[in-house]
Parts: structure tokens; C-alpha cells; sequence
């Protein structure tokens, strides 16, 4: 169902934990909250949940109104049908599995057969069929977070909440995981909210991405939206672009200085102006060559000071003469055979600076 | 129940306000305001007045009766008579006496007791000693034989003229070589009964100690000697400091012991003084006052000493990561440490409790030479078996079982309730509430027994004389510790367990007693034996509380005693140790059996 956050403001004592948040969530759609620790993203999550009462605000899941400050509406959190799984599963460990999942109908007072064919679909939904009397102190990491996921769905949510649901997994189960969880979502047709700090998991999960900073919602949009135009110099820092550089304008249009060392740049053509803005230029944007390209408006000497071989990529870290370091990533096949200590030319294509404010305004 | 859910009945709120301003939204969101926080606090209220009345208001009539000419009564409480002749009695040469003698007997007592304590931790915890778990039990059993019943076996045992060792010494041509009524006595006694907690804190603190600290030194070039005076010990500093402090207040506010073994040897300490105030004709309640304040402000700065150093303890690179701590080689010392335990066994259990039996069985009351004991007919089972027929007894030991059983289950859940509105909700109040409930800590057994009286005979309900004030103070004297052991468990499960139930739709009570209760069932079941020992052991705070209808075996234990019928309270002191036990073990397979039910 949709979900509607208006003007969410929560207080922890005298500083403000979440403020002045606004979002939307269609039915059916995806949402991520991604930030980094402390932003406020879980706060605003268990704001839909009912586990945190925000001081000011209005949040409506369909129809109902589940939380209005203005009218001292508060719906308890077992009225709210919202379904979550936590960080830490929160499966109960002196349990069985069946017990676990189970919980939610018998709280519907659903009759006993129905359970035991709702629980089995769910289970199978999961894949964990044939699990439904094993204790569930046994299971593995990725088992439990298939109960927690199969407890919440066979309640048939209004709204799924996932609290880094992929956070405690190890590599490899996490990105398949990150998959069945997105094909679920889109097969159910469920709304959901995840929290995440992981921008990859933000990028593959989401239909949309809430970017949070402080409290606040720093930048909504398509996960293509926000990591191609990130609003800030620090969103675009927490989506991995490693190559900050404050600069100054330097009076031609598409012409900026660094700020700390004699470097200058070409641009596309930016109205921006002032201290507080800094060139942004991906790893992968960068282009690393043993011979000076001919004709490029930004190409600069410098020392290959590590060489990182990561199996399909290797990061290089480049010290460029009388100028930053500066980090590329270069696909294995365009490698230039240069290891550490050696002298590279790299080059960066106007279109791929961006000029950003250092923070959201 | 309902005060644990965050249910919100809506649409109730204006009705339940007092007085809505009529009109601007400011006033009507001012009311609202005004009702939510007073819905929001009311557990805290309710707990409160609870602990105030448990707790406060004896605090209250001590400091109260300290500055006034007369003591509570029924009806005759007020702010006439202040005054601060009651604090003239510290000036006399009897008080400066007992104060000088809690310190010293509390200092000499707890460094022994931490000395014995911390070398029996060390070889049970870190050494390849035989017989670790027979250490351990050494270690920690003197904790089922009451202070007071430890003090009466010494005092058979060392008594100058007709103690049992003295007999022997005696019969041997030594002559009487054992006075126990006197200082060095009075802190034997007290340290021998008094080493468990220093064993068990440190034991504690050692078991949980990370090996790689030890291992990193012995890599880096430390010998064994090196290791324990640089890493081992420093990393158990603050349980030693902890354990320290805490056996230090525990003490200097004992009771039975100074009474049984310091009176007769004519030192006095605090509490006796106390105790000899209240019981002088007629009672000097206010100068027994006077005097409790002194000795509760001494132990508020030195809890409040060991609180700071508890603190600190979370900063030792201590972690329960179930790792095995390196047992060290002690070598030809392994033999030194078991005789050291040996002798210890012996002085705190063996010796006392041969003591009691002969006590009791022996026919005639007075021995005077040792070969009497081996007479014919001078043993017999007749004392024994008149007290278990004894009705007074019976009636005692109904009464301290039903005493200890219902401040266990009951003090256990009303330390939930406390710890539950503490660590899981964010009611308004919430660590004043804990504040409250931990003052037990630092207030005398004796004295809160003597706040208390006062407070149940001024309010006007008919509880006093019961067997229900009895609980009530055992109940106040110990919230402490079941406050710290449920807390302790309640912070082991995860707050998300029992919030996920809420969201899956549960309420909030119902989530607790599915997941959360069940899940803190180890540690509830250990705070309610907890409560059940020190219940069943307690005397001091029953002092002033019991009537010849409310005794308990502590009581008749000590009226024998006092009344000189020795072998009436070596036979009834035998049986009060054997109840102990047998309600240790059941309570111990009732647990046990209940967790494996759980599945």
C-alpha cells in the first residue's frame, strides 16, 4: 500500500534526530533510505513501524492514518500490519522455525489449517521448505534472514520494512541475496522500505533512493538519478566518487583552479561560484596511459604510487605532478602496464567532471 | 500488565484532561501536551511511589528522628521537637569506641577476606591445581552457612574457657590458648565468612580474562612472575578494588557477627550500638537514630566509592567470547595452594560444623575437660529431635520458608517491572527510579530494619506484625541485587526479539511473556535463588520487625543464643543449614528442569 511520511520531525532531548522529513512510497514500489550511521534513517523507519513516536508529523499507510501529531492519532504498532525485518533477525531463537512464522496468524487468530498452509507457502517462498521443525538457534546467518523475511510476508504486509538486511551476510550470499530479495519484491508487488549504508545494495534494491544527511532527506530521485547527478560533493563522496578536489572558478567559463594546488580543469560550463564547491570525477572515468594522449584538454604526468589488482579491475593511486593523488579504476582488459614508482599520463574528459556544492544547501 | 504496553486509546484524550483551555490551539495543544506526558509517566509514578514507601520513607523517619525528640508514632509526627541534642550520644566515649572498632574490624576483616578470596580465585581460575572443582566449591561454599550461624560455631569452637579447641589444647597440657571474643576473633570470623564474594567476583573477572593479553607479554620476553605482577593482576585491579569495597561495607554493617563474638570480648561497633540503643529501658530510638545516620552516610561514600570503581571496569579489556583462559604451571606450589584450601574448608565449615553437631548432641550442657565428650552417654540425638518436634521451631522454619520464597518470587518481579521501565521504555524519570532502587546498597541492613518499623507503624494499614512486613523489608533490603541480576539479563536479549512480536501483532505484554521472559528464564531463575539465599540468611534487617508470632529461624537462632540455650541453638542452627540446602537444590532442579522443557 502507499505509504506517506509528511513533515516528520523526532527529538532525541534537545537535538533533532530525523527533521522535517517528506517521502512518498507507491504501492508496490521500493525505497531506500541510505546515509551513513546516525543519519536518522533507521529513526524514520521505525517511525512507519510505530517503535519511535516522532514529535511533530503525519504518516498514512493506504487509507489509514497511522500517526498524526496534529490530531494525537497514534496507532500502536501491532495495529499497523507493517511487516520488518531487522538488522539482528530478531528470529526467536527458543523457537521453531514453524514457530516463528506461525506467530503473526495466530496473533490474527487464523484458523490452524490455514496457518500450517500460509506458513508452508511462505517457507517455500523463501526456500527454506522442510526447515518447519527445526529450533531456531541452529540456523545459519542467511537462514535466519529467511525466517525473518517468510515471518513478516505471510502476515501480508500494508508495508515491508528492511532494517540493512543484508549487512551481517557474508560477501557471496549478499549479492545473491540482494537479487531474490529485489525479484521477490517485484513479484509480490509489495511496498517496501529498506535501510542501508551500503550504496551498492541502495542502487540494486531500490525503485527509489532517500538520500539522508543529518536528519534530513539530502536528495530523492532513480538510483540513476542520484548516482549520476549526486546533489552534493558528499553525496557523491558516499557514492564511492573518490576524486574530490576543492576548486575555485577561475574566470573562463569551464575553467576552474584547484584550491590547494596549481591544477586546472576543464569543464562543461557551471554557473557555480564560490568557496564551497569542489570537482567530482569517478574512479572509472579516469583514464590511465604509459604515452601522453594527444589533443585532451585535461592530461596530467604523474607516479603510480600503488597498483591494486582486484581481479576484474585494478585501482591505481596516482600522484600527479604538482598536484593531488588521484584514484583510478581501469578495467582489466585497458591496463597499462605500469606498476608502482612509474611514470603514467592520465586524462579526464571534460563531461566527466562534475562541479558540485560541497553540501546540499 | 498494562503499564508495560504503549497502547494509546485514542479519542480518550480530551476527556481525561482536567481542564482544556477553551479556544486558541495554543491552549488545546498545551492540554494534550499536558496529558500525554502525564499518561507517558505514569509507570514511573506508580514505581515510585512503590519505592518511596519501600524505600524513602524509612530513609525519611531515620534522618527525621535523628533531629527529633521524639520517635514516630502512630498519629504523633510532626515538627515539634527539633533538635540536634540526639548527636551529643556520638560525642561520648562509647561511640568514638564503636566507630573506631567498625573501621578497624571492617579494614582488617575485608583485606583478609579479599587475600583469602583472591588466592583461591587465582588457583581455581589460572593454575593446573587437582581438583579445580573442589577448589571452586570450597570457594564459594561458606555462602550457604549464615554469618550468624558461623559465628556461633566459633564461639563454641573458641569460646576461652569451654570452646572445643580450647578442650583439646587442654587435654594436650597447652592450656587455653583461644579467645575468639576478641579483635583478632571478630575479624577472623568475619573474613571466613566474608571471602566468597571477594571468590566470586574475582573468579569472574579472571575466567573472562582475554589469554592473547597473557600471550602477547610471553611472546614480547615476560617470565610467568613478570606476566602476573604486569598483565594478570593489573586487568583484575578493579574487581579486586570492587570485590574490596563491597566486602568492606559488608562488614562494617554486620550485625550477627559483632554481636555474638565482639559483645561478649566487649567490643562494640556501630550496629551494636545501635542495637544496644533501641533495646536500653527506655528505648533511646533517637540517639540509635543519630547514630544510623553516621553509619549510613560512612557507607553512602564508601559504595559510592565502589560504584565508581565498578564503572570502571568496563574499560578492562575483559570479554566473554568463551575463550579459555592459559592455565599457568605452579609447579611444587600446586601442593602449598591445596593445603592453603584445605585449611580453609576446615576453618569455615568443617571445624563449625563439627562444632554445632557436638553442641548438640552432647547431653550435658557444660564441658569441662575434653574426655568427657567420649563418656559414655555424653552424645545423644535427644536435643536434635526435641527441637525438630519443637513447635517454636517448626513454627520458625514455616516462617522463614515462606518468608525467603515469597521476597524471591516476588522481589524477582518487581525488579522486572523496575528493569523492564529502565532499559525498555523511555518513560520520563526513568535512572531516578534506578537511583532509588539501588540506595539499599549503602544503607545497613539494621538500620533500614529500624526505618522500616517506623514507617509501618505509622501507616495506617494493618501490616505491622505481620509476617508481610518482614517481606516487605527483605524485600527493600535486597531490591538491589535483583535489580542488578534481572537488568543484567535483560540486557542479553535483544530489545528487536520482543519488538518484532509487536509489529508481527502482538501486544506489548504479550510479547513479553512469549519471547522476552522466556528468553531471560536463566538469569530470572538465578536471581530468584539469589534473593531466596540472602532471604533465608538474613537477620539483621528482622530485628526490630518480628513478633513472638513472625519469628524466623535467624531469630530463634539468635534469642537461643542470647539466652545462653547453646545446644537449642546449635540443633536449630543444624536444621536452619539443612533447609538452606534442601531449598538450594530444589529450586536448582526445578530450573533446571524447567529449561529443559523449554526445548
Amino acid at each position: 500500500m502507499k505509504v506517506t511520511l509528511e513533515n516528520i520531525d523526532l527529538k532525541y532531548g534537545d537535538s533533532y534526530a530525523v527533521r522535517g522529513v517528506n517521502a512518498e512510497i507507491e504501492d508496490g514500489q521500493s525505497l531506500v533510505l541510505l546515509g551513513k550511521s546516525g543519519c536518522g534513517k533507521t529513526t524514520t523507519m521505525r517511525c512507519i513501524a510505530g517503535l519511535e513516536t516522532p514529535a511533530r508529523g503525519r504518516i498514512t499507510i493506504g487509507d489509514q492514518v497511522v500517526f498524526d501529531s496534529q490530531k494525537n492519532i497514534n496507532v500502536p504498532s501491532h495495529k499497523r500490519n507493517v511487516g520488518m525485518v531487522f538488522q539482528s533477525y530478531a528470529v526467536w531463537p527458543h523457537r521453531t522455525i514453524f514457530e516463528n512464522v506461525a506467530f503473526p496468524l495466530q496473533m490474527k487468530k487464523v484458523g490452524k489449517k490455514e496457518i500450517t498452509q500460509r506458513v508452508d507457502e511462505a517457507l517455500v517462498m523463501v526456500g527454506l521448505d522442510g526447515f518447519q521443525n527445526r529450533g531456531a538457534s541452529l540456523l545459519s546467518g542467511g537462514q535466519m534472514q529467511r525466517v525473518a523475511l517468510a515471518r513478516s510476508l505471510v502476515m501480508r504486509p500494508s508495508v515491508l520494512l528492511l532494517d540493512e538486511p543484508l549487512s551481517n551476510l557474508d560477501a557471496r550470499l549478499r549479492d545473491r541475496l540482494r537479487i531474490e530479495l529485489r525479484a521477490l519484491q517485484q513479484k509480490l508487488n509489495l511496498t517496501c522500505v529498506y535501510v542501508t549504508h551500503d550504496q551498492g545494495e541502495a542502487l540494486a534494491l531500490g525503485d527509489r533512493i532517500a538520500l539522508m544527511q543529518h536528519g534530513r532527506l539530502a536528495q530523492v530521485g532513480t538510483p540513476n538519478d542520484i548516482y549520476e547527478n549526486p546533489a552534493s560533493a558528499t553525496i557523491a563522496d558516499f557514492l564511492g566518487v573518490s576524486n574530490i578536489f576543492p576548486v575555485h572558478k577561475n574566470g573562463h567559463p569551464g575553467v576552474y583552479r584547484l584550491a590547494d594546488h596549481r591544477l586546472e580543469l576543464s569543464t562543461a560550463e557551471y554557473s557555480l561560484d564560490g568557496n564551497a564547491i569542489a570537482a567530482c570525477i569517478r574512479p572509472e572515468d579516469v583514464i590511465v596511459t604509459t604515452q601522453r594522449a594527444a589533443g585532451d584538454a585535461n592530461s596530467w604526468s604523474g607516479k603510480v604510487k600503488v597498483a591494486s589488482y582486484q581481479g576484474a579491475e585494478v585501482r591505481y593511486l596516482i600522484e600527479l605532478d604538482d598536484g593531488p593523488s588521484i584514484e583510478a579504476l581501469v578495467s582489466r582488459r585497458d591496463c597499462p602496464a605500469a606498476g608502482t614508482g612509474d611514470q603514467v599520463w592520465v586524462n579526464a574528459s571534460p563531461s566527466d567532471i562534475q562541479i558540485l556544492p560541497a553540501e546540499v544547501a | 500488565m498494562s503499564a508495560l504496553t504503549t497502547k494509546r486509546p485514542r479519542g480518550t484524550e480530551m476527556s481525561a484532561q482536567p481542564a482544556p483551555q477553551p479556544g486558541g490551539p495554543a491552549g488545546k495543544d498545551y492540554g494534550r501536551h499536558f496529558g500525554r506526558q502525564l499518561r507517558k509517566s505514569l509507570p514511573t509514578w506508580f514505581m515510585l511511589v512503590l519505592l518511596a514507601v519501600l524505600i524513602l520513607m524509612p530513609m525519611g523517619l531515620i534522618l527525621f528522628s535523628a533531629f527529633s525528640s521524639s520517635t514516630p508514632r502512630p498519629g504523633a509526627i510532626g515538627l515539634g521537637g527539633l533538635t540536634l541534642e540526639n548527636f551529643k550520644v556520638l560525642t561520648s566515649p562509647q561511640s568514638v569506641k564503636a566507630l573506631g572498632n567498625s573501621v578497624i574490624v571492617a579494614t582488617a576483616s575485608s583485606v583478609l577476606a579479599m587475600l583469602i578470596g583472591a588466592a583461591l580465585a587465582f588457583l581455581a581460575a589460572r593454575t593446573n591445581i587437582w581438583g579445580k572443582a573442589v577448589i571452586y566449591f570450597i570457594g564459594i561454599s561458606p555462602m550457604f552457612l549464615p554469618s550468624l550461624v558461623g559465628a556461633l560455631a566459633w564461639s563454641l569452637l573458641a569460646g576461652p574457657a569451654t570452646g572445643y579447641l580450647n578442650l583439646v589444647t587442654r587435654a594436650v597440657g597447652l592450656g587455653n590458648l583461644f579467645n575468639i571474643y576478641s579483635m583478632p576473633g571478630l575479624i577472623l570470623v568475619l573474613a571466613l565468612y566474608y571471602a566468597p564474594y571477594a571468590f566470586l567476583l574475582i573468579h569472574g573477572a579472571m575466567t573472562l580474562m582475554n589469554p592473547d593479553l597473557e600471550e602477547a607479554a610471553s611472546v614480547h620476553g615476560g617470565s610467568l612472575g613478570k606476566i602476573l605482577r604486569t598483565v594478570t593482576f593489573p586487568l583484575v585491579t578493579p574487581a579486586l578494588l570492587g570485590s574490596g569495597v563491597l566486602i568492606f561495607a559488608l562488614t562494617m554493617e554486620n550485625f550477627p557477627v559483632a554481636q555474638m563474638i565482639g559483645t561478649p570480648g566487649q567490643i562494640e561497633t556501630l550496629p551494636t550500638f545501635i542495637y544496644r540503643l533501641m533495646n536500653a529501658a527506655p528505648a533511646r530510638g533517637n540517639e540509635a537514630a543519630a547514630v544510623a545516620v553516621v553509619l549510613t552516610v560512612l557507607l553512602i561514600a564508601v559504595t559510592a566509592f565502589q560504584q565508581r570503581v565498578v564503572m570502571k571496569r568496563n574499560f578492562t579489556t575483559v570479554s566473554g567470547k568463551g575463550m579459555k583462559p592459559r592455565m599457568m604451571d605452579i609447579g611444587r606450589l600446586r601442593g602449598v595452594g591445596l593445603a592453603f584450601a584445605l585449611v580453609y574448608f576446615a576453618l569455615a565449615i568443617v571445624l563449625p560444623v563439627i562444632a554445632l553437631l557436638l553442641a548438640s548432641l552432647q547431653s550435658s550442657p557444660y564441658v569441662s575437660k575434653l574426655g568427657e565428650l567420649f563418656q559414655k552417654d555424653s552424645l545423644s540425638f535427644w536435643s536434635l529431635f526435641q527441637t525438630l518436634q519443637d513447635s517454636a521451631f517448626l513454627y520458625a522454619a514455616r516462617n522463614s520458608v515462606l518468608v525467603s520464597v515469597s521476597v524471591a518470587v516476588l522481589g524477582t518481579a518487581l525488579a522486572f517491572y523496575l528493569s523492564y521501565l529502565v532499559y525498555r521504555t523511555k518513560v520520563p524519570g526513568r535512572k531516578s527510579l534506578e537511583f532509588v532502587a539501588m540506595l539499599p546498597l549503602a544503607i545497613p541492613a539494621i538500620v533500614m530494619g529500624l526505618g522500616l518499623l517506623w514507617t509501618w507503624l505509622i501507616l495506617p494499614v494493618p501490616v505491622y506484625g505481620t509476617i508481610l512486613v518482614l517481606i516487605i523489608a527483605f524485600i527493600a533490603i535486597y531490591l538491589p541485587q535483583g535489580y542488578r541480576g534481572i537488568s543484567a539479563s535483560i540486557l542479553q536479549v535483544d530489545k528487536d526479539l520482543e519488538d518484532s512480536a509487536v509489529l508481527l501483532g502482538s501486544t506489548r505484554a504479550r510479547a513479553v511473556a512469549y519471547v522476552t521472559l522466556p528468553l531471560m528464564k536463566t538469569g530470572v531463575l538465578s536471581t530468584i535463588l539469589l534473593l531466596l539465599m540472602l532471604a533465608m540468611r538474613e537477620l539483621s534487617a528482622a530485628l526490630f520487625l518480628f513478633t513472638s508470632n513472625t519469628r524466623l529461624l535467624a531469630i530463634v537462632v539468635f534469642d537461643d543464643y542470647d539466652n545462653g540455650a547453646l545446644r537449642s541453638a546449635a540443633s536449630t542452627s543444624l536444621l536452619y543449614i539443612l533447609i538452606i540446602l534442601v531449598l538450594v537444590v530444589v529450586a536448582k532442579s526445578f530450573g533446571a528442569r524447567s529449561s529443559n522443557g523449554g526445548k
